[in-house]
């Protein structure tokens, strides 16, 4: 039997042997990806320790399911990322319904926490992605960053920035078309 | 990504969906919603193909603006390794899979208006059992989980192994989907690509066959970026709830479903690890199943 040596394999063929239960596939596909997705998880929770459980939860559920990523219909590491992201989202807004019962506190206003000047792990990638997101209208830029890095509901941006909900449905969907556009066809990649 | 999704029995409703993709994509819609919206893609590969897409900006978001760590903290994944032996997979879970259809050409993959057909019906209850029709005497065949013997697999848990093996082949076809669809702008088509290795006698190539039937003969082979492709065009068209299943056996007894073929399968292509030994096509339900205790429809040993 050909051996696969982990670190030359693709994400693909990791995956494949994650579905033949190899536990080394998925510490390579921990190594290579869970600093992004710990990374991702920190940055929406803000906690530390919920960061690494969320991680956690991202790769065990692909341990436990492998044939719920579908290499045909993006890469490994969107899908884990999606992954990620969905669960933080979940876990701000239990958060902020927990906090809701307990307290009545004011409404906070949305900030996306969004930092364009910090670290990432591909510079070439991080460049382009900042450059592209910084070109988009702000009308679309905006209600991408409330959603996206700040969890909240479209319905949520809507009544934080004061536009109908269907206005920013359509400059979401529209700011995302344009960044995909100016990424992909520059070859970037997740 | 598109918005000319097909015609739906309540088009205002599908237009709504349509609208909540994107922010659905981004997980900013509330449960319900998402409950609707997950119904629908269900049902809409352009609404699936559009979520994908917005799925893939929104990770090149988070990977080109979030303070990535280079490494992930020290000692998670050995709570990951941890937390995999506290909790196997039951075979309960496993049986909960169901399987997508193998990457195809478009022009074959999905058929809606077929009519059903009897034509097929019936072929594996005919045929040979695989343990008896696989080539070369090896006594391998599609066994329950529990029946599977894999003393050499490196595995703490005794989890159903053909259920292991079942997601392997989702993900096989899978696999082989996501390259072909990646070269798609001006590269050779799936048909074009499988002529080419059909042609090439240098090719790994081998013939799957009926023990019933001597004039079934189902070819495969396999590229030098070890996809498979096989041409399941001489196989009988099935009735719409039936389907072909491809398997395969490795060199280590391993016994992976590889993805179902539909049931009026053209040309195939599937992830072909170099220790694969043996393929086998056998006819199930739609869908699929992690296991199988039909004989093979026709088998090839490579």
């Amino acid at each position: 039997m050909t051996e696969l040596r982990f670190a030359d394999a693709s994400d693909a063929a990791l995956v494949l042997r994650v579905g033949r239960y190899n536990r080394e596939a998925l510490a390579e596909i921990y190594r290579r990806h869970g600093g992004a997705v710990f990374g991702l998880a920190r940055r929406l929770v803000s906690d530390q320790a919920r960061a690494e459980e969320i991680t956690q939860e991202v790769f065990l559920r692909l341990w436990n399911s492998p044939e719920k990523f579908d290499p045909a219909r993006g890469a490994l590491r969107s899908y884990l990322l999606a992954q990620c992201h969905g669960r933080s989202v979940d876990a701000i807004r239990a958060d902020v319904a927990r906090r809701r019962r307990e307290e009545s506190e004011h409404r906070k206003t949305a900030e996306a926490g969004y930092d364009l000047e910090r670290e990432v792990m591909d510079m070439v990638t991080a460049e382009r992605v900042r450059n592209s997101l910084a070109a988009l209208p702000s009308v679309e830029r905006e209600p991408i960053e409330l959603a996206y890095f700040g969890g909240h509901t479209y319905r949520e941006v809507a009544e934080i920035l004061s536009e109908a909900e269907g206005t920013v449905k359509s400059r979401i969907r529209a700011g995302l078309k344009r960044l995909r556009t100016d990424l992909l066809t520059e070859g970037v990649t997740a | 990504m598109t918005a000319n999704h097909p015609p739906s029995n309540d088009s205002a409703g599908a237009s709504q969906l349509d609208e909540l993709l994107c922010v659905y994509a981004l997980d900013a819609v509330e449960a319900p919603e998402r409950a609707q919206v997950e119904a629908y893609l269900l049902s809409n590969a352009d609404a699936r193909d559009e979520v994908d897409g917005h799925h893939e900006v929104a990770a090149l978001l988070a990977v080109g603006t979030t303070d990535a760590a280079p490494d992930a903290p020290a000692g998670l994944w050995d709570r990951i390794s941890e937390a995999i032996d506290d909790n196997p997979i039951t075979e309960a879970d496993a049986q909960q899979k169901e399987f997508p259809e193998l990457s195809a050409p478009a022009a074959t993959r999905q058929r809606p208006g077929d009519v059903p057909t009897s034509s097929g019906e019936g072929s594996a209850s005919t045929s040979p059992a695989l343990s008896e029709s696989t080539p070369g005497g090896s006594p391998k065949s599609v066994l329950p989980p529990s029946s599977a013997s894999q003393p050499n697999r490196a595995r703490r848990i005794g989890a159903p192994l053909l259920a292991a093996a079942a997601a392997l082949l989702l993900i096989g076809g899978f696999l082989a989907g996501r390259v072909l669809s990646s070269s798609n702008d001006g590269a050779p088509s799936v048909e074009e690509r499988a002529s080419a290795i059909f042609d090439d006698p240098d090719a790994r190539s081998v013939s799957l066959i009926s023990e019933a039937d001597d004039t079934l003969v189902v070819p495969a082979a396999f590229g030098a970026d070890d996809i498979g492709y096989l041409d399941g065009s001489t196989l009988p068209e099935l009735p719409n709830d039936r389907t072909y299943q491809l398997w395969a056996i490795y060199d280590d007894d391993d016994v992976v479903s590889l993805g179902v073929l539909g049931n009026d399968p053209g040309i195939k292509t599937f992830l072909a690890d170099e220790d694969l030994s043996v393929l086998v096509v056998t006819e199930e339900v739609r869908g699929g199943v992690t296991s199988s205790a039909n004989g093979a429809v026709v088998a090839g040993e490579i």
